[in-house]
């Protein structure tokens, strides 16, 4: 078991297929003996530069515990799923959750807007 | 030489290697240049330690478009 931080870039043409996709993902993490620690919906960001012609993507972040198995399988599923744009896995240290910076960065950037 | 002083050394004070990561877009930002070039050390006041998390950290954010690789893109 080891701690994974992924995050998937998704088409927000596509965007009804996002939920349906992650509950998917979820599910066959807990099936296989994983174990979500957080799960974080960054919201549609616009993008630094074009990705395929788009300009905008929905973020999704999840760090899970779960066996390489686990893993080789959801990258597979990523790799042939159209409505990902990118997507980037991380190894982690340790288990993180609490709320990332990208949650509390709409309530910085007011405070430092007064 | 002696009474070399950097803009970054305010920032030293504030700085704390647990920021580096590729999510905290603000902080990063104080590492690149205005063409979104990473700042080399000897610009900045980093150790050479934190200097390589911060170029990891800058090349997640740029793969996942948090961050642009040059000034002039499409």
């Amino acid at each position: 078991m080891r701690n994974y931080e992924i995050v998937l870039m998704f088409d927000i043409n596509q965007d009804s297929l996002t939920e349906q996709t992650m509950d998917k993902y979820q599910k066959i993490i807990s099936s296989k003996g994983g174990k979500v620690d957080r799960y974080e919906d960054w919201g549609n960001l616009k993008l630094a530069y074009e990705i395929n012609k788009n300009n905008k993507a929905r973020y999704i972040m999840i760090n899970i515990q779960a066996d390489n198995q686990v893993i080789d399988e959801i990258s597979e599923l990523i790799k042939f799923n159209d409505s990902i744009l990118r997507h980037i896995i991380l190894q982690r240290t340790k288990a993180y959750t609490e709320s990332s910076v990208m949650m509390n960065r709409e309530k910085t950037n007011k405070e430092e807007a007064h | 030489m002696e009474n070399r002083t950097t803009n970054n050394e305010i920032d030293k004070e504030k700085f704390n290697s647990k920021d580096i990561d590729y999510k905290n877009i603000g902080f990063l930002k104080k590492f690149i240049s205005e063409t979104g070039k990473i700042n080399p050390r000897r610009t900045g006041s980093l150790s050479g330690k934190d200097q390589r998390k911060i170029n990891k950290a800058i090349k997640i954010a740029r793969y996942l478009a948090l961050i642009p690789y040059c000034d002039n893109h499409k």
